[in-house]
């Protein structure tokens, strides 16, 4: 985790402030997916993983106003991490127990992936995190460019196909599909910022 | 082939990717970049900043997955967390079906089962809920209905988000708990608490109608008699509730329902509610209250009792008298700043219709401190019921023509006489009750009048009140064959059911009065037992309040005859009043006598041996009860009227020979030879001197509303304002002005001197004179129709105001006629005599020209509209040139402009100059040039300075402390350092010359902090001991001294506004005034003993390191609105925040 520029708490100073909606939102929206992607990974069905989510959140909110995670041992989201696998497990055991107690065991019990090591498990967290994010600065920024543009970006810089390619199937040229994938790249590159070092 | 020569620069290319280039040269450069793969590569790395961003397509695999729940999971949290979006907000207030109150939005409610019945939200538990009342910062409201019982209910569910929470629950069940432990009419009954599906939730008596919020909201401030029944129920509401040891802890309007249809009060939402010796958890740092209408030691996060509720109720007595809470602010911060320190505007600039004593009351409830408020609840309850009481009952002040105004006094409570310098305090209490009738009378105006008899009984049920007026004493009223106790004349009060009722009224053993009377839910019945002195005859009424009064006549002077004298006093008679009621006259002599009468019959009632030297006036108070007399010699004395017993007594340090009590405030005026003075009568202190030329002062007179005082004396008449004791208006007369009259609306004054004048009170112009050369009495009648005259020979007539015409008059060899007075309902006239007597004519049947009057008023109407005119023309021309002024200030602020962009050429000159000495390596030249420019060196000269030297700065060694130096600051303007350390002394520097200045020797101990303000005027300075100085910068001289209670390295530090200071001390750092270093706040939580202290620049945020606790304290102000955030979010005004620190 030392690779990537660590969570500023700028941005939890922010929703320790609860009447900062803005905040609040973009906490929700990249925060809820990754911990929603977690829970799935870990065997949980649709609505549980979304429950968990929330479960989640809510302990984050709540506990925002005493800000629990300690920046000395890592960033918020590896906190955000801990809390989730926290959460997971007292959910995980709480199923079990109702399983054992209702001895319905065998109809409807999928079997859960085995949990990858811890180190592993924080690795994997990490990477979609950093996915996470991707995903959420190119949701609010791909509005601001005409899919043209878009697609000369997407299909050299994600798929990695030759600008030229690309430059004949969009019917543009070469030079434009350059400008297009930097500009697109500047603008995303500027979002993942933001939001990791507002 | 592509030359590297025809490649543009870093330059171009960024211009390219940020589009600012023009399109032809954006062609051309796309062209180039189809076949320069070095600008291809180039153009990426300036997008990515230099740095490659590998990994990409790695990165944008997130969306690989479907997931069905999540968008709803990401809904709900972003409304639990963040409220609705706002235009759900905007759908949700013009849905008609599900009522939601301001801040709600649309509630979920997914967690209803299916209803069977057609129109129902939906069931919960055994209810079926019909809609949502509201939803707030716990949980959803419902409006239920409980199908066993069939009746309705609401029923508050714990928010589906929160009630995985434990401390959610936790909070519920306790306000559950602390609620439903308090039983009593004015406070929501719980009928149960349950889970249903998981949630939590209560079920509380369904209470049809509005919220206090939002009848402010609707009709704005409330009626005086409204104010005083939901004060007084919400604070016998809240008397139950702290019986029960539970605070409230958030009283406000939206917390206070008022049922539809029946006059009461529901106090709810004891959402915050706890018991209180659960104080503890307040002291984590949660703000629990709305900060508009909390107590100050809440905003401040101390401890609370119940005395905190009284505050907020007079938060809510503010809101209710002016529509709008006592504290607003921008931000959360100033309020509950202000909150602490500030008082709210005054109500009655506000709305002046409210009363001084309704303001003193909501002033206690408002004190910071608590210990100096009322105690309790219930002792609110009470002094509310005494004034509602009097409001429903009692009726105001009539101006009498002379001396004093009669005014009101409120129910006595065993007042003991006591000869003390001040009024014992329960008559502070009956005076303070006296102004509660002025400002009574002031509210219904001086038309609706209403009479009174004697003795009212007011039966008084939850459900409905009966009054009974009975005007003899001796008659013995029974309530379904019960004696109802009448102890001589007062207001008696009598509970009874609703329902129908027999009430009967015998005298002598014989029945007068037999009737039958319904009580009704809300209703109102008045039964009046009038009986004739023959005591025969009955009359019921069955009117209410205002209906046509029945004087009780008889034994009478009848109309048209002489008057009647009554005798006995041995010397003039220098005042007359009546009782606000009419039944008795009082009278008052130079032989120190005061006499009662019975002012129908004119028999005499009491003989009160008031004064050794003569008495210089009388006044009654409202209710009839209590009678003031003023003494020439300055004796004051407080009689209660039915027994004829003194209550208390002061003697004022003055004697004179008139006085006049102020309408509407326990101020009385006397005049004599040269001066006339206002004096507090509570106190007996000398309140102001008005001062006139050497006048002997005749007359005095208040105007019915006691802002303006008129003085008659040798040659003049004079006008002052009250308030501020400056002479308004002079009005010259020939001879001496001996009696002056208000009209009852103030607006127009009669003098007596040699003839009689009205006069315009605003303009000072005469508008009649009507010449009787020889009069030396005047009175006005209560409807102002009227007034009489008294002359030195003995004559008395009655003159139509607005003609002058003489419509009665009487003569009698008695000597001037020294005093008059018209009783209140204007109906007979009383005067005084020289030789002793007293006089008492009966005048109905006494003609009156209102229509003449109308004209009168017309032509004053006219002639302020002419001055009006006049005065807005004289307005536009002052605003003309103020504009003029204006613009020559702003030439004036274009030219110091001006010449401060010259001043600051030349002084870029000098630096050019500068840099090229350094250049030429003339340092010292150099440094000359940056002297010799107007600034001196700031942060950015010293930078260039460095920059040019391409060295180190030089650096000068102060030398002089004698021991470890600990702490050092620099002024704002950079001439001065000030440092300190072990050796306890205070050392200020000159910066240019590195003199020592001054050597401030007043610490004990090793200094550890020193900081100065803003200005630079002041310098603070804190040492380990814990004692705090603050210095005059320029003079070295102490400003202010504080000891803190801790010791411990005390650090300091100004806001940015410079109005406070942030103290450090073992375990917390205190707020105090940068002025006097008075605390206003402690901030609390911090662990070890702090080292530094420091404000944000926007003076929001505090910062404190915690020395050995390792850690950096920052308390933050949160801005949520509390009521949404609070409980869920903990909003709060400052957060404890543990960070490392920083090595």
């Amino acid at each position: 985790m030392t690779s990537s520029p660590h969570t500023r708490p700028s941005l939890l100073v922010r929703i320790r402030d609860a009447a900062d909606r803005e905040a609040w939102r973009q906490f929700v929206d990249l925060y809820a997916p990754l911990v929603y992607r977690f829970a799935r990974r870990r065997g949980l069905q649709d609505a549980d993983a979304a429950d968990l989510a929330q479960d989640v959140l809510h302990a984050v909110a709540r506990s925002s106003e005493r800000l629990e995670y300690d920046p000395r041992k890592g960033s918020f989201r590896g906190w955000l991490f801990t809390v989730a696998r926290n959460k997971l497990h007292t959910f995980l055991r709480r199923r079990e127990r109702q399983r054992r107690r209702t001895e319905d065991v065998a109809v409807d019990r999928l079997p859960d992936e085995p949990a990858a090591p811890e180190s592993q498990e924080e690795a994997l967290w990490e990477q979609e995190y950093q996915q996470r994010l991707f995903d959420w600065a190119a949701e609010q920024v791909r509005g601001h460019f005409q899919d043209r543009t878009w697609q000369a970006f997407w299909q050299t810089a994600v798929e990695g196909r030759s600008p030229r390619e690309v430059a004949e199937a969009l019917g543009l040229s070469v030079g434009a599909v350059y400008i297009a994938k930097s500009r697109v790249l500047a603008r995303l590159k500027e979002q993942v910022q933001i939001m990791q070092l507002e | 082939m592509i030359r590297q020569a025809d490649c543009p620069d870093a330059l171009r290319l960024q211009d390219l990717l940020d589009g600012m280039l023009p399109d032809a040269e954006q062609a051309e450069l796309t062209g180039h970049l189809d076949q320069c793969a070095r600008c291809q590569q180039q153009l990426e790395t300036l997008a990515l900043g230099g740095q490659p961003w590998a990994g990409i397509a790695r990165l944008a695999r997130w969306r690989s997955q479907p997931e069905p729940s999540l968008g709803r999971a990401i809904a709900e949290l972003k409304q639990a967390l963040t409220g609705p979006p706002e235009d759900a907000i905007a759908a949700t207030r013009s849905h008609a079906a599900a009522p939601t109150d301001d801040e709600a939005g649309e509630p979920i409610l997914d967690f209803l089962s299916r209803s069977e019945q057609p129109g129902h939200l939906g069931r919960f538990g055994p209810y079926e809920i019909l809609e949502v009342i509201g939803h707030g910062g716990m949980g959803i409201v419902l409006k239920g209905l409980d199908p066993v019982l069939n009746r309705l209910v609401a029923i508050k569910v714990l928010a589906p988000q929160l009630a995985a929470s434990g401390a959610a629950r936790k909070r519920f069940a306790r306000e559950a708990r602390a609620a439903a432990a308090v039983s009593h009419e004015h406070v929501v009954t719980i009928h149960a608490v349950d889970v249903a599906q998981g949630l939590p939730y209560l079920v509380m008596e369904y209470v049809p109608g509005v919220s206090l919020q939002q009848r402010l909201d609707r009709d704005g401030p409330l009626e005086l008699e409204e104010i005083l029944r939901i004060a007084l129920q919400t604070a016998s509401g809240l008397a139950a509730a702290h019986a029960q040891g539970v605070v409230h802890r958030d009283v406000k309007p939206a917390n206070i329902l008022l049922a539809d249809g029946i006059e009461r009060v529901k106090l709810t939402d004891f959402g915050l509610a706890r018991a209180a010796d659960d104080a503890t958890v307040t002291q984590s740092g949660y703000l629990p209250g709305t900060p508009a209408y909390m107590a100050p030691e809440q905003a401040s996060g101390e401890g609370v009792d119940h005395r905190a509720d009284l505050f907020s109720l007079g938060s809510v007595i503010y809101a209710m008298c002016t529509a709008r809470p006592p504290f607003c602010a921008s931000t959360l911060m100033g309020l509950l700043r202000r909150v602490s320190e500030d008082r709210p505007c005054p109500i009655q600039e506000i709305n002046p219709r409210i009363p001084d004593w309704l303001v003193e009351i909501m002033n206690r409830l408002h004190a910071k401190e608590p210990a100096r408020r009322f105690q309790s609840a219930a002792e609110v309850a009470t002094v509310f019921a005494d004034c509602l009481a009097h409001v429903q009952t009692a009726i105001g002040p009539r101006p009498s023509a002379i001396g004093f105004w009669p005014s009101a006094l409120g129910p006595r409570r065993g007042i003991k006489p006591k000869a003390d310098r001040r009024w014992p305090k329960a008559v502070c209490a009956a005076v303070l009750f006296c102004l509660l009738g002025l400002g009574i009378s002031e509210a219904a105006g001086w038309t609706g009048m209403v009479e009174w008899a004697a003795t009212v009984l007011r039966i008084r049920t939850p459900d409905g009140t009966l009054v009974v007026e009975v005007s003899d004493p001796d008659v013995q009223v029974t309530v379904d064959g019960q004696d109802v106790t009448i102890s001589g004349k007062g207001i008696a009060e009598v509970k009874l059911r609703a329902g129908q009722h027999k009430l009967q009224a015998t005298k002598d053993g014989k029945p007068v009065l037999t009737k039958l009377v319904d009580i009704r839910r809300d209703g109102r019945e008045v039964v009046k037992v009038t009986l004739e002195p023959t005591g025969a005859a009955a009359a019921p009424g069955g009117s209410g309040v205002g209906s046509g009064p029945v004087l009780p006549g008889g034994g009478d002077t009848a109309p048209g005859t002489g008057p009647l004298t009554l005798k006995g006093h041995a010397g003039r008679v220098t005042s007359v009043a009546f009782t606000p009621d009419g039944t008795i006259l009082a009278s008052a002599a130079a032989d120190g006598s005061v006499r009662l009468w019975q002012a129908d019959s004119g028999k005499v009632r009491a003989l009160l041996r008031a004064m050794r030297g003569p008495v210089a006036g009388i006044a009654f108070f409202s209710d009839g009860k209590t009678l003031l007399t003023v003494g020439e010699d300055g004796t004051l004395q407080l009689w209660d009227v039915l027994t004829g017993k003194q209550l208390a007594a002061l003697k004022l340090s003055a004697s004179f020979k008139v006085s006049a009590l102020q309408p509407g405030s326990k101020v009385l005026a006397t005049g004599g030879d040269g001066v006339v003075k206002l004096w507090d009568i509570e106190s007996g202190k000398e309140l102001s001197m008005l001062r006139g030329r050497a006048v002997e002062w005749k007359a005095l007179a208040f105007s019915p509303d006691g802002k303006r005082l008129a003085t008659g004396g040798t040659g003049t008449a004079r006008i002052w304002d009250t308030a501020t004791g400056k002479e308004v208006l002079l009005l010259p007369a020939d001879k001496t002005v001996r009696s002056l009259a208000f009209s009852p609306d103030g607006r127009l004054l009669t003098t007596a001197s040699d003839g009689v004048v009205l006069w315009d009170v605003e303009t000072g112009k005469q508008l009649r004179i009507m010449q009787s050369p020889d009069v030396v009495s005047l009175a006005t009648s209560p409807d102002g129709k009227l007034m009489a005259t008294g002359s030195a020979g003995g004559r008395v007539a009655v003159l139509d105001t607005a003609t002058g015409r003489v419509v009665r008059s009487f003569q009698e060899k008695t000597g001037p006629v020294s005093c008059l007075v018209f009783s209140p309902d204007g109906r007979r006239l009383a005067w005084g005599a020289a030789d002793g007597s007293v006089r008492l004519w009966r005048l109905d049947g006494t003609p009156s020209a209102r229509g003449e009057l109308e004209r009168l008023r017309d032509e004053v109407e006219a002639s302020r509209a002419a001055a009006l005119a006049t005065e807005k023309r004289a307005a536009d021309a002052e605003r003309a040139a103020r504009q003029q002024a204006e613009r020559e200030r702003h030439a004036l602020a274009l030219a110091e402009e001006a010449g401060q962009q010259a001043r600051r050429r030349a002084y870029l000159t000098d630096l050019a100059f500068a840099q090229q000495a350094w250049a030429n390596n003339q340092r010292i030249q150099a440094r000359r040039f940056l002297e010799a420019s107007p600034e001196n060196l700031r942060g950015w000269e010293w930078h260039y300075l460095m920059r040019l030297s391409k060295e180190q700065p030089v650096s000068t060694s102060l030398a002089g402390h004698t021991a470890a130096v600990r702490v050092v600051a620099i002024s704002p303007d950079a001439k001065r350092i000030a440092s300190a350390g072990e050796d306890t002394t205070l050392r200020l520097w000159d910066v240019s010359t590195g003199k020592e200045l001054a050597r401030l020797a007043a610490h004990k101990e090793t200094v550890h902090g020193v900081a100065f303000s803003p200005d630079g005027r002041s310098l603070a300075s804190a040492d380990i001991d814990g004692t705090l100085i603050l210095w005059d910068t320029p003079t070295g001289k102490i400003k202010a001294r504080l000891k803190l209670d801790e010791a411990g390295p005390a650090s300091v530090t100004f806001s940015p506004d410079a109005k406070q200071m942030a103290v450090s001390g073992k375990g917390q750092v205190r707020i105090v005034t940068a002025t006097d270093l008075r605390e206003v706040m402690r901030l609390v939580g911090l662990k070890g003993t702090p080292h530094g202290v420091a404000f944000s620049p926007d003076g929001r945020l505090i910062a404190a390191a915690s020395g050995e606790a390792r850690t950096v304290h920052v308390w933050v102000p949160c801005r949520a609105e509390p009521r949404r955030h609070g409980s869920r979010l903990g909003g709060q005004q400052w957060q404890g925040d543990r960070r490392p620190e920083r090595t």
